[in-house]
């Protein structure tokens, strides 16, 4: 059903089955290795919840299948039933239907309904067939999958210890088994009896009767029907089946409680007709139950996949990205929330009142000088009394007044300390509730494990350590991959099959332990696996096949050094490629994603004992330690941990070489900028002495860049920048200092790619220019042209003369360096691609900002026309190339902004 | 009902706080609502005689529907750049905040952008509406600064420009704005939908829809 629902609700019904499902698949997997009547629990009321708010939503199928998940879950908390694997199987793969079909719901529904209702009926049959076998009508015999049988019947298998206890069917059910073996069997004696049996007829009969004894849990029964049907097509002669047949035309005369006993008498005979007639493989039997009946199932669950549309990867993903997003915050956070939030207002509402009382005082005080005043005044008086009386009394209140300030001030002070107390836990509280406990996002990995186990025929135990401690939600959004993948990799390459470990003598079940802690300040996090190890020498080989070292390097390397091959791209020392590994692309994202938030991977590795991979990470990525300075005037912050050092230099430390400069450190000669030059901000130095910040970049080349001087430390709460203003060059993102106003943070590895360019591009200030000229930079020329002789001649022409000289390779490029720069006048030409020179005047002179900017066209084109064209577009002047050769160019440019 | 209102003299509005500051009293009082004057201006309000008739002028008020009184009319913000007075929408206008400093975005200088201000604790974008209408400003021309910073908002866009002075919302009555004649051709011409009174002074009504499209591209 999909009628048109509120998105809010939609949203929120979806984010409550995903929970729900997530507890429920992590509570099937503990519950199939440690049962307990709270877990049990634990799982009936979610599945409860499942079905209330599908019923809620009006959403029939997960209610359906939700019910029978339940009542299984609640005759499991009576006792009357037991939870063995195959229940756990059939329970996991309704959690991963109900899953799918919430994902589905919604717009596109019923499209999706129709191709999976086969699929979600069958589940809901097994399921029912699960808690309540007795209770299947007879027309439920015909099941699409034999294999289905199986399970079933495999499943009682382990109900049926109850049964087999009796020791004889119950009796009601047993007469009506009689009564249809009764009419089956004399079926198959019609049949049997012909000369040329039909062996489907006969087939079917045989499975009808296995279904009929599938009811009544008569196991044995169905076992042997099982075999017969095996039998019956390879039977050359008729004769067994003649025999089997009047054996159960017997047994189902029998009394329902001499059944059980009739049937063990004839099991010796049985037994000699199975060994003198080896069993055929017929299409549909004869399959070992266990571990099929999982990969039919599996196998189901990916055809279930291809029919979702909604994808398995999690939305959440997704829906982070969007701001109306939803996040969980605890109910205990957002209660001390409220509480402080409450708290300050009352601490706000405190000063209304005490500004009156200050305006008390101050009348007061007023009628102090008033009083004063009129002292001095009577000077002249004769009344000394009157006059000594005033004096008195105007020190009394003086006195007074003084007394009042000082209460008035202390209780400021008290308010201001208490204000602060509050103000810092509210704000640290909301930074904690970033936080969220690693459990949450390790909530997929034990069934992950389990299933992956299963797979391969592995049996592996999952354990995880550290479930509460407090991780970034970023930083836990980005480690879900990496940690999946290590986690699979343990599994399938880590741990070995049974038989080997008990060789090793290890037990039979690995484990894999997940072990996360802060320590030293930052996240540490543990998986390590106790299986075969990496085997260095296959590592070995493999790096030598790959040709990536040679073997007399590699016998040089430490193993570290060696183990350090696995995180290049594209290795795999899995000969075969499956879907859980062998493609290589694994180590190498994890690798990447854990250094790109600033951490790093270890490996350390026992062969033979297990392999541990440790991840360290930065504990919250949304605040940093900064150090401020300033840079044209405007703060700015560099992250504490990209930088080496900050010196204060005079000028004479610094030296010149092809006109760039440097400093000395330590025997290193590190080369030196201007900040204003990398920012492209304009500012004059002072002289004196020049405060530097040296880093180094990611090649551990060092760099020094001179700000205006040093503003302190801090811790900054990162934020991103608006999206509209792009990447901004030199800059990762933006902060506010304790005072309100906004500071920007330095990229590190950013602003060393743009001194290097500039470096290159040869555009160092140097020092003492600025200095000496006591006004801001010189003249600043921008040259446009796309030829590149062109260009550097008109550069050398114009930089010998000493303006400062940009270029610009055509119009759409010249226009976005006026657009981030402020030049004096603007040379171009005309034909040029992209944006041509005459477009190019136009916009200029269009343009609000830059309407006053002098434009100087030089082109080839010398006739009237052009000219004419080159002024109408507004230039200020329009010249030849040919003017090179004389002075006109520089004449102009003289003309019209003066001499550099 | 008007008629019978007591004639006030409201100096709050002319030398008070409101006005400019220039009177004596605001030594003693601080704020205008600490003095005698203007609260007992107050006080004459509530302790009025009420007019003859006026429950009849009350109810003929109250069924007067809300369209007849209002009109076709637009809630706008009024405010100043130089010497220009604009309207814009008051559905674009989030609120006005105090000036306050904003950081430049280096490769940036020199445009439209001016760069990032902290509004409520947010970072957000602070343009010049002043370059962006191509208005030309004097130096020192403001004596007593009321600059503000204006936040404006539209298709979930946020923009943070700083202005001379803004003054309250007012309904425009739609009638009365004209369109802007063809000989008046100022910078910002292709931005104003029409021009109205207000207070004896032109103002240009901005067109908020074209106007903020413009400003996203001329940013990004």
């Amino acid at each position: 059903m999909s009628g048109s629902f509120d998105s809010n609700l939609l949203g929120l019904f979806k984010e409550e089955v995903a929970e729900l499902t997530l507890s429920l698949n992590k509570g099937l997997v503990s519950l199939e290795q440690s049962p307990s009547p709270t877990l049990l629990d634990s799982l009936m009321r979610a599945a409860h919840s499942i079905k209330g708010a599908s019923r809620a939503m009006g959403l029939l199928e997960s209610e359906k299948v939700a019910h029978e998940m339940e009542e299984i879950l609640v005759k499991a908390q009576k006792g009357t039933l037991t939870i063995n694997q195959k229940t756990i199987d059939i329970l996991l793969h309704s959690t991963d239907l109900i899953s799918h079909i919430a994902k589905a719901f919604g717009e596109n529904f019923d499209p999706w309904l129709a191709s999976n209702k086969s699929e979600i009926e069958d589940t809901v049959k097994k399921l029912f067939i699960c808690h309540s076998p007795e209770n299947v009508p007879a027309a439920h015999l015909g099941f699409t999958n034999p294999n289905d049988m199986a399970v079933i019947a495999s499943n009682t298998q382990d109900q049926a210890s109850l049964i087999r206890s009796q020791k004889e069917l119950s009796p009601v059910f047993a007469s009506l088994f009689l009564q249809e073996l009764q009419s089956l069997s004399s079926l198959l004696e019609k049949e049997s009896s012909n000369p040329q049996p039909d062996k489907a007829r006969i087939d079917s009969i045989l499975k009808s009767i296995y279904g009929a004894g599938t009811l009544v849990e008569f196991t044995e029964f169905t076992q042997a029907i099982e075999l017969i049907r095996g039998h019956a097509v390879s039977m050359k002669d008729s004769q067994g089946l003649i025999f089997f047949t009047k054996f159960l035309m017997e047994l189902s005369n029998q009394q329902p409680e001499k059944v059980q006993s009739f049937f063990n008498s004839k099991k010796q005979e049985l037994k000699g007709l199975f060994q003198s007639h080896p069993p055929t493989i017929t299409n549909n039997s004869q399959e070992t139950i266990n571990p099929q009946s999982s990969a039919i199932l599996n196998q189901r669950k990916t055809t279930l996949n291809l029919d979702n549309p909604a994808k398995n990867v999690s939305n959440r993903e997704g829906q982070q990205e969007t701001k109306d997003s939803v996040v969980r915050v605890t109910a205990q956070s957002l209660t001390r929330l409220m509480g402080l939030a409450g708290e300050s207002l009352v601490e706000a509402r405190w000063l209304a009142p005490f500004s009156q009382s200050l305006l008390k005082l101050k009348r007061e005080e007023d009628r102090l000088l008033d009083q004063m005043n009129e002292l001095a005044q009577n000077q002249s008086e004769k009344n000394i009394k009157i006059q000594r009386d005033l004096i008195f009394d105007i020190r009394d209140k003086l006195a007074k007044c003084i007394l009042e300030l000082n209460s008035r001030v202390q209780e400021f002070e008290n308010h201001a300390r208490r204000s602060d107390d509050l103000n810092s836990r509210l704000y640290n509280e909301v930074i904690t509730s970033r936080m969220r406990p690693f459990g949450d996002g390790a909530q997929s990995f034990p069934r992950m494990i389990r299933d992956l186990a299963r797979d391969m025929g592995k049996k592996v135990c999952l354990e995880i350590i550290g479930e509460s401690t407090p991780v970034d939600r970023d930083v836990l959004e980005k480690l879900d991959a990496p940690l999946n993948h290590l986690l699979r990799n343990a599994v399938d390459h880590g741990i070995e099959i049974p038989e080997k470990r008990q060789i090793s003598g290890k037990p039979e079940t690995g484990t894999i332990r997940l072990e996360v802690r802060h320590n030293s300040g930052m996240l540490s996090i543990f998986v390590a696996d106790d299986g075969n190890g990496i085997s260095m020498e296959l590592l070995k080989n493999k790096i030598c096949q790959r040709k990536l070292s040679t073997p007399e390097m590699i016998s040089r390397m430490s193993d570290g050094e060696i183990l350090d091959f696995l995180f290049l791209p594209g290795f795999s020392t899995r000969e075969t490629v499956t879907e859980i590994s062998g493609r290589g692309v694994g180590l190498d994202v994890v690798h990447n994603m854990i250094t790109s938030v600033g951490g790093s991977v270890r490996i350390i590795n026992k062969p033979k004992e297990g392999t541990t991979f440790q991840l360290q990470l930065p504990l919250t990525l949304s605040v940093i330690r900064a150090v401020l300075v300033e840079i044209a005037g405007e703060p700015y912050a560099f992250p504490h941990n990209r930088i080496e050092r900050l010196l204060k230099l005079s000028r004479n430390e610094i030296h010149f070489l092809e006109n760039r400069q440097y400093f000395q450190l330590d025997g290193e000669n590190i080369g030196l900028l201007m900040a204003n030059q990398v920012f492209r901000a304009s500012g004059v130095l002072s002289e004196g002495d020049l405060f530097i910040v040296l880093f180094r970049n990611s090649n551990n080349n060092p760099f020094g860049i001179v700000v205006d001087c040093f503003r302190g430390e801090q811790d900054l709460v990162v934020r991103t920048l608006d999206a509209r203003l792009g990447k901004v060059p030199n800059i990762s993102s933006a902060a506010i200092l304790d005072d309100g106003s906004p500071v920007l943070i330095v990229d590190v590895d950013d602003i060393s790619r743009s001194i290097e360019r500039i470096i290159e591009e040869d555009r160092v200030e140097q020092t003492n220019q600025i200095e000496s000229n006591g006004v801001s930079a010189k003249k600043k020329i921008l040259i446009v042209d796309d030829s590149i002789t062109v260009r550097e001649v008109e550069k050398q022409l114009l930089q010998s003369r000493g303006y400062d000289v940009t270029v610009a390779v055509d119009g759409a490029d010249g226009w976005n360096a006026l657009r981030e720069n402020a030049f004096d006048l603007v040379v171009t030409d005309i034909d040029m691609p992209r944006m041509n020179g005459l477009e190019f005047t136009r916009n200029i002179k269009q343009d609000n900002r830059l309407a006053k900017m002098p434009v100087i066209i030089v082109s080839h084109k010398d006739r009237e026309e052009d000219r004419f064209k080159g002024l109408e577009a507004g230039a200020n002047h329009y010249l030849t190339k040919s003017s090179f050769h004389d002075d006109s160019l520089i004449l102009a440019i003289e003309k019209l902004i003066g001499k550099p | 009902m008007d008629k019978d209102l007591p004639i006030l003299d409201d100096c709050w509005n002319r030398t008070g706080v409101q006005g400019d500051h220039t009177c004596p009293s605001l030594k003693e009082h601080v704020h205008c609502r600490n003095c005698p004057t203007y609260s007992s201006a107050g006080r004459t309000l509530f302790e009025r005689t009420p007019p003859k008739n006026w429950e009849d002028e009350l109810s003929k008020a109250l069924a007067t529907s809300i369209a007849e009184t209002q009109g076709d009319s637009i809630p706008m913000v009024i405010f100043r750049i130089g010497q220009e007075y604009f309207g814009l929408e008051a559905t674009s206008l989030v609120e006005v905040a105090s000036t306050r400093v904003v950081h430049g975005i280096p490769n940036r200088v020199g445009g439209l952008l001016e760069g990032i201000v902290n509004i409520r604790g947010e970072l957000q974008l602070c343009v010049s509406l002043e370059k962006f209408l191509g208005i030309e400003k004097n130096q020192g021309d403001e004596t007593q600064s009321r600059e503000k910073m204006l936040v404006l908002e539209k298709s979930g866009q946020r923009w943070v420009t700083k202005v001379d002075e803004v003054f309250a919302v007012f309904r425009i009555v739609k009638k009365e704005i004209s369109p802007t004649p063809a000989t008046v051709k100022n910078s910002f011409s292709r931005f104003t939908k029409g021009i109205f009174e207000w207070n004896g002074k032109k103002a240009g009504h901005l067109d908020d829809t074209h106007f903020f499209e413009i400003l996203e591209k001329s940013i990004s």
